[in-house]
């Protein structure tokens, strides 16, 4: 073995962390080697002086300083549910200022607006009158939709030319696990009225979606609004209706 | 009731059972003291306040200084003890906390220099001059080696205690010992000269 070897493992070997091979290669060149047993010789010196620091020191008992601090800074288990409760006044107080700072009813009853929207693809339908209870059931599998009976709490408006007929007394609510695609469209219709017009005493919105297999989802929302201009009744009437077969197309 | 159950109650923790905290075992003890029961706490802090001393105390070579150091150690590791995943022993966590308080007054009297105490202990001469020495070496080397010598730690505690890999202690530990070598001889040298 080389002396620089020798050396670079002499830390190790002096704390018996070297392999036993290569511990005794070690011992073999230090009985040999005068200047790397005197190396050997001071590292020891110094190690042995560092172990008189493991000398346990006596440390002061826990004063009532030491008691007050570690008080002012132990762990509050309960601290979390504070948090909690923080971020829901907070969240409450928000949407409270929210609806009061949104703007009066400043407009009269308006005609109802009427939106359609029609899907990319395939077909090119022009916007048309769906009358929910008249249509053909379609020959595939119709989609499940269930129907909830409420109760108007005001006359609807007239809606433009070709809207679905406002006597009927059943309207139509999506079920969602069912047809996601009518739970996409009536989120669509609810942000198209809460973008639009906050003003106005009551609207009515009329959406017609042209599926790409074919079929279309019409979907009907009246939304009244209070004196504060809160939308106090949201009334959506969905309804799903299967692709036209040259039988039963009437021809518009 | 007597003082110390006042003082776990002024505390605004759950009272516990003093006499029974000392014959805990250590893990039982960190767990009850994560519920907040100052009780166990306490018996922790007589269990390992001597050792953290004496690590502060080489370390920063000044009795007061150390003292400080340990209730400051004792503070933070009763703040952060719900982190405390018990990973390692809770000894080398409290000596990982002790190294971080050092290393942070270090900065602050590098920041604000103040006179180097002088040896409160006449009889202690010679642990002193170590300290002495020891106090010439670079920051790193000092931690490793008196985690190794102070503390009597093994390779892997000292890596776990200051996050770093076995071959980072291995290296550093060889180096720290042989400049700690040469400032002894060196101050030696210095003691022996007129």
């Amino acid at each position: 073995m080389r002396c620089r070897t020798a050396r670079r493992m002499l830390s190790a070997y002096l704390d018996g962390d070297l392999a036993e091979v290569e511990q005794a290669r070690v011992a073999a060149h230090l009985e040999g080697c005068t200047e790397c047993r005197a190396e050997a010789s001071a590292l020891k010196g110094a190690a042995s002086a560092l172990r008189t620091l493991s000398a346990v020191g006596s440390a002061p008992e826990l004063t009532d300083d030491l008691r007050r601090r570690l008080a002012a800074r132990a762990p509050r288990r309960l601290s979390w549910r504070w948090a909690c409760a923080g971020v829901a006044a907070v969240a409450a107080v928000a949407v409270w200022f929210w609806l009061a700072a949104r703007p009066q009813p400043v407009a009269p009853r308006s005609p109802a607006r009427q939106a359609v929207v029609e899907s990319p693809p395939v077909e090119q339908a022009a916007p048309r009158v769906v009358e929910p209870q008249t249509e053909t059931p379609a020959p595939g599998p119709p989609r499940p939709v269930r129907h909830v009976a409420r109760p108007q709490p005001a006359p609807p408006q007239p809606v433009a030319a070709g809207a679905p007929s406002e006597s009927a007394p059943t309207e139509f609510a999506p079920d969602d696990s069912a047809a996601p695609e009518a739970a996409e469209s009536i989120a669509g219709v609810v942000l198209l009225l809460g973008s639009a017009e906050p003003k106005l005493p009551s609207s009515r919105c009329y959406l017609e979606v042209t599926l790409p297999d074919g079929s279309k989802s019409v979907h009907e929302e009246n939304v009244e609004r209070d004196a504060a201009g809160r939308p106090r009744t949201i009334q959506i009437a969905c309804e799903q209706i299967a692709p036209e077969t040259p039988g039963t197309n009437s021809g518009g | 009731m007597t003082g110390r159950d006042g003082a776990a109650q002024e505390m605004g923790l759950t009272g516990g059972v003093p006499a029974a905290a000392a014959g805990d075992d250590e893990a039982a003890l960190v767990a009850r003291a994560r519920r907040g029961e100052a009780a166990a706490f306490e018996a922790l802090y007589r269990r390992h306040r001597n050792q953290v001393y004496t690590l502060c105390l080489n370390l920063c070579g000044n009795p007061e200084d150390a003292q400080d150091m340990l209730q400051e150690t004792f503070v933070n590791a009763c703040r952060g003890l719900p982190k405390f995943g018990g990973r390692s022993a809770f000894s080398t966590w409290l000596y990982r906390i002790a190294v971080n308080v050092v290393r942070a007054a270090a900065r602050r009297r590098r920041r604000d220099p103040e006179p180097a105490a002088a040896p409160s202990e006449p009889d202690a001469a010679t642990v002193d001059h170590v300290r002495a020495v020891l106090g010439r070496l670079r920051p790193a080397h000092r931690t490793v080696l008196v985690l190794r010598y102070s503390q009597e730690l093994s390779y892997r505690e000292i890596a776990e205690c200051l996050q770093w890999s076995l071959s980072r202690v291995k290296v550093t530990l060889h180096r720290a010992k042989h400049a700690f070598k040469e400032a002894y001889l060196e101050a030696g040298a210095e003691e022996v000269a007129p």
